[in-house]
């Protein structure tokens, strides 16, 4: 069995408001599995920007902060770093 | 008074302070209809009020306060104005927008705008009641600062007049000058030159008339729903952290302007962002007038009795844009922009810009480096009296960069003379597009681009035409959330904006309004500003930014490697004209040659 990646989520904005905390480190193949270790470790991130495996509306995952993506099941690599942040960016 | 539709009074206060005159003048229902009120009213107005090219700061150049149909109704949000002129900062069209009870009572004198042309021969008030107008004398106040200005005035004429005021920016002609009321700016675009050019220091309204709406019922049910829902999560971010809230993210993501753009992330980021101050300062909350939101943060000052309010175009501009990462020297410039009456974006982008003319040698300005706070401080105090080099930061970087010549103009951080707020676009692809061919300069508030870029549909670092119409419809709802007028913060909390706007309108109003009309009505205000501008010398070669942005890349951070080559932007260009329906150049039908509108 293929052991799944090691990557870190890093929360900013409201989430890290929520979550306490400034980064993670968790095993996952795909987004859906990463969001459901977060929700695990995080469970007061569920229902705020998580929803069973999925992002939920206005809340975007960036990888390595140069592309965005909402897509739960694309793939993960090692050492990936993931932000988790609110889309809305008015200032 | 004019026979009109219920949520306005048909009619503008138009005041010659010339002459101390002042006289009704009727809109047509029709009008009203096509144009709505706010930033559209304004700019019809403007057009009919202006014959041909005009010197912003003369005598007979329009000053309006625009309301609006929803101002003094139950719709969280709703309590704002527009001030619509000729920027003295971009010689183009100029509307901008503050919340304050200064909107509700100027609407209940009986006015859907206020007009003001002409000049007085001494600083002078304008007083506008239901009655009619008067001057009186300002010089007891001409010289104070807006705080110190606003007490005054509720010393000597009572609390039940509500206040538009400029600080000593506006008085010596500042290009970016703002009006305030009660902490509440119209801060960009310089208007507060305009007034101070008027010689009017403040504006005192004061309004009892009742204000009618179509559907009150069902209007209250509405708004208590809309109330429910800006307490939902789609206003979280505002409620929690403010807007100053995009300083971390920004900065990870490389997007945060920093040293007058020469980077995207700046290494005392955290040291400034709310999420750290919250932790050894004890921060309060407010709200604009009639707003359930309330996404003012104030922060403490050191050595200072009133705290601040903190957003993040205050925030990157005065700090990161100048490199200072010293938290209370960047709290304090604000609060001095806030006292003087200056535009915090056009002040930062403008010391920033002078700071990297005199690092490379181009200015011999002591003290101007990044970095040195006590120079952002002195600066600013030394453009609102225009004294020594403050009188050519006072004229903005455009202007300084022609004065500068060597090259300069081609880091200069501004499009048609406006400077740039906190969105780098070189990794904002889609907000790059906006600011370029914005009819105010480059700016945020009107075209809201920069969603498109934080979103999965687009590649922010490499947009393409097919992210013109994301860009274009940003752009449409801003016009309409700008004349109807509401807060923008609102938009998350819309399933279907136009849809929803239109109901609002309609319960207001009466009329038969829906989604797909009040998206035509948005296209032709975006329309009538590019007249207005086309009639004030506008061309072709302004829908542009500067050199900095279309020759460089981006070295570093999350962003690093971002480049937007020239023929990216101009392909981008071209695709916005034509698909908004004009030509590839920009100029809507005969409106080639157009020399008045």
């Amino acid at each position: 069995m293929t052991e799944s990646p090691l990557v870190t989520v890093e929360f900013l904005g409201i989430v890290r408001q929520r979550a306490g905390d400034e980064r993670g480190e968790f095993a996952a193949k795909n987004l859906r599995e990463l969001w459901r270790a977060v929700a695990e470790q995080y469970p007061q991130l569920e229902g705020v920007c998580l929803d069973a495996g999925t992002l939920k509306n206005g809340y975007l995952a960036s990888i390595d902060g140069r592309r965005f993506t909402r897509n739960s099941e694309e793939s993960l690599s090692p050492g990936e770093h993931i932000l988790l942040l609110s889309a809305d960016a008015g200032g | 008074m004019t026979n009109t539709a219920p949520g306005y009074f048909g009619r503008y206060l138009r005041i010659d302070v010339s002459t101390g005159t002042s006289e009704a003048t009727p809109i047509p229902e029709s009008v009203l209809r096509q144009y709505v009120g706010g930033v559209g009213l304004g700019t019809w107005i403007l057009q009919q009020e202006t014959e041909g090219p005009i010197d912003p700061l003369s005598a007979e150049a329009p000053l309006e306060f625009c309301f609006s149909p929803l101002v003094g109704s139950p719709l969280t949000t709703s309590a704002k104005f527009a001030v619509v002129a000729k920027s003295p900062l971009t010689n183009r069209l100029n509307d901008s927008l503050a919340s304050s009870h200064f909107a509700i009572t100027g609407k209940k004198t009986g006015y859907d705008a206020f007009v003001i042309v002409g000049k007085c021969d001494s600083p002078q008030i304008l007083m506008i009641t239901e009655e009619g107008i008067s001057l009186e004398d300002a010089a007891e106040l001409w010289g104070q600062t807006i705080p110190d200005s606003e007490e005054t005035l509720k010393e000597n004429y009572g609390s039940e007049f509500r206040y538009a005021v400029i600080g000593p920016a506006g008085e010596n002609l500042v290009r970016y000058a703002t009006i305030s009321h009660d902490g509440r700016h119209a801060g960009r675009g310089g208007l507060g030159a305009v007034l101070g050019s008027k010689k009017l220091k403040a504006i005192g309204v004061r309004g009892n008339r009742r204000l009618e709406f179509a559907r009150p019922e069902e209007l209250v049910a509405l708004s208590k729903s809309l109330s429910k829902k800006s307490f939902g999560p789609a206003t979280e971010k505002y409620r929690e952290l403010g807007t100053a809230g995009n300083l971390l993210v920004f900065n990870r993501l490389g997007t945060l302007p920093t040293r007058n753009f020469q980077a995207g992330e700046f290494e005392h980021a955290v040291d400034l962002a709310p999420e750290t101050l919250t932790l050894s300062r004890e921060k309060a909350r407010k709200s604009c007038a009639a707003c359930t939101i309330g996404c003012e943060h104030l922060y403490p000052v050191k050595d200072r009795e009133k705290p601040v309010r903190l957003e993040y175009e205050n925030l990157f501009a005065l700090g990161p844009l100048c490199g200072v990462g010293e938290v209370d020297q960047v709290l304090r410039a604000s609060q001095l922009c806030d006292e003087l009456g200056i535009d915090t974006i056009s002040a930062g982008g403008t010391i920033a810009f002078a700071m990297e003319c005199a690092e490379r040698g181009l200015l011999d300005w002591p003290g101007y480096e990044f970095g040195r706070g006590e120079t952002l401080l002195t600066a600013l105090e030394k453009i609102a009296a225009r004294r020594e080099e403050g009188n050519d930061l006072a004229e903005g970087s455009r202007l300084l960069s022609q004065q500068i010549g060597q090259g300069s103009e081609a880091f200069a951080p501004h499009v048609k003379g406006l400077e740039l707020p906190g969105y780098e676009p070189r990794a904002l692809q889609s907000m790059a597009l906006g600011f370029a061919v914005g009819t105010r300069g480059a700016d945020h508030n009107r075209s809201g681009a920069y969603q498109n870029d934080f979103s999965d549909r687009a590649d922010r670092m490499q947009v393409t035409e097919q992210d013109v119409a994301a860009a274009i419809e940003t752009e449409d709802e801003a016009a309409l959330i700008d004349s109807l007028i509401l807060c923008k913060f609102l938009r998350g909390v819309f399933e279907d904006k136009f849809a929803e706007m239109a109901e609002m309108l309609a319960l207001v109003t009466g009329w038969d309004v829906d989604g797909r009309k009040l998206k035509s009505t948005a296209q032709r205000i975006i329309e009538l500003k590019k007249r207005y501008n086309i009639a004030q010398g506008w061309t072709p070669a302004e829908d542009t930014l500067p050199d900095r942005f279309l020759s460089s890349a981006l070295e570093q951070g999350a962003s690093a490697g971002a480049s937007l080559p020239r023929e990216r932007l101009e392909r981008l260009v071209r695709a916005y004209n034509l698909e908004r329906g004009w030509d590839a150049d920009g100029y809507p039908a005969e409106a080639h040659d157009q020399n008045s509108v």
